[in-house]
């Protein structure tokens, strides 16, 4: 196993490539933090227009495509496992797993952006944008953060009740950049993750990673889990915003 | 040379068995994730989505990305990342100083006070 001349021995060059990889993770968390850190700033100023946004959102195919992110989790984590013992067989087939699981979640998501095109709520210039889709706000947004900050909310009274104004265009432009902006982002990690783990199928087959060396596999294997768990904060964020009222 | 390779080939790894544990986990808090939010909790919705992503996110880190079998310097990291996450969505506090200035942001006062133009044209 080639060692680098600048590494002592190959267990520190092991531990120096998994602390790179950890390091570029933190860079990673402060990039889509800071999206998150915008969300969380918007929604705070439109909480309903984010509840009618979010609810105009399949929850179904939403969770199928947690499942399947799970799921491509899993078998990413076992790619690991065969590599780690020395398994080419299960190495390849987890790693095709891998593979397929997350190009099952592109195309999900390809169909739910395509959905929101033909809905008319995609906020780009040169696209008409139609608000009306998103029909009237269960409340107002002073109603709605009353609601939230006495804790009663009745569902009775919100469906029988005047429906709050009109939901403001701007602000859903705004719900639907922030969608398409953080999604889309996630979604070209994916792509580049998928990329990446067609260019190991070769060397894997050849029993590269197999022979002690599992570490390309090990890195890779943090990189997707961390993809993982930024859309295990997507998806209640903005798939499930306010169901409680609809 | 080969023996401590092998050692460190499956020291590194947690067994299937905890592998296979921790996917069941996350499944079932997805679905608790879904139910929470139909509940009618009012503020409290919000925090139990997060509570619930947040320990997600330490099964995934601790066990998928190794964290539980690491040494301490990536548990330095990985806590680090969570240090400048927490700082830098602290900015969001700067916004809720800011009900007096045009750049409010909760809406609760936005009807209440009359935007200045309005003012203007009734006096």
């Amino acid at each position: 196993l080639p060692v680098a001349h600048h590494f002592d021995d190959w267990q520190q060059q092991t531990d120096a490539r998994v602390l790179g990889m950890w390091l570029f993770l933190v860079t990673e968390v402060m990039f889509f933090g800071g999206l998150f850190t915008t969300y969380m700033i918007y929604r705070v100023s439109a909480p309903a227009t984010f509840a009618a946004g979010s609810n105009h959102l399949s929850i179904w195919l939403g969770g199928t495509n947690t499942v399947v992110l799970l799921t491509s989790s899993f078998t990413m984590a076992l790619a690991v496992y065969s590599a780690h013992h020395r398994n080419v067989k299960h190495l390849l087939l987890f790693l095709a797993a891998t593979i397929a699981l997350g190009l099952v979640f592109m195309g999900i998501k390809a169909y739910e952006y395509y959905e929101k095109y033909v809905d008319g709520l995609v906020p780009i210039r040169g696209l008409s944008f139609d608000v009306k889709q998103l029909g009237h706000g269960a409340a107002s947004e002073e109603q709605q953060t009353n609601d939230h900050a006495s804790g009663a909310s009745d569902p009775a009274e919100a469906a029988t009740g005047e429906a709050g104004p009109a939901i403001d265009e701007g602000k859903a432009r705004i719900f639907y950049g922030l969608y398409f902006a953080m999604t889309g982002v996630h979604f070209l990690h994916m792509v580049i993750g998928i990329a990446i783990l067609l260019l190991f199928l070769r060397p894997a087959a050849r029993g590269s990673f197999t022979r002690g060396n599992f570490v390309p596999v090990e890195l890779m294997g943090l990189y997707w889990h961390f993809v993982d768990i930024v859309w295990i904060f997507l998806f209640p964020l903005l798939y499930l915003i306010d169901r409680s009222h609809s | 040379m080969n023996e401590s390779l092998s050692e460190s080939d499956t020291q590194a790894a947690p067994s299937l068995a905890t592998y296979a544990t921790i996917y069941v986990a996350l499944l079932a808090l997805m679905a608790a994730t879904i139910v929470a939010a139909y509940l009618p909790l009012g503020v409290f919705n919000v925090p139990v989505a997060l509570v619930i992503a947040f320990t997600k996110t330490v099964l995934v880190a601790l066990f998928f990305m190794h964290v539980r079998y690491s040494g301490k310097l990536i548990w330095v990291v990985a806590a680090g990342a969570l240090v400048w996450l927490a700082i830098l969505l602290s900015i969001y506090h700067d916004y809720l100083t800011r009900d007096w200035t045009p750049n409010r942001i909760s809406p609760a006062h936005s009807r209440s006070q009359a935007p200045p133009g309005n003012v203007r044209r009734g006096g």
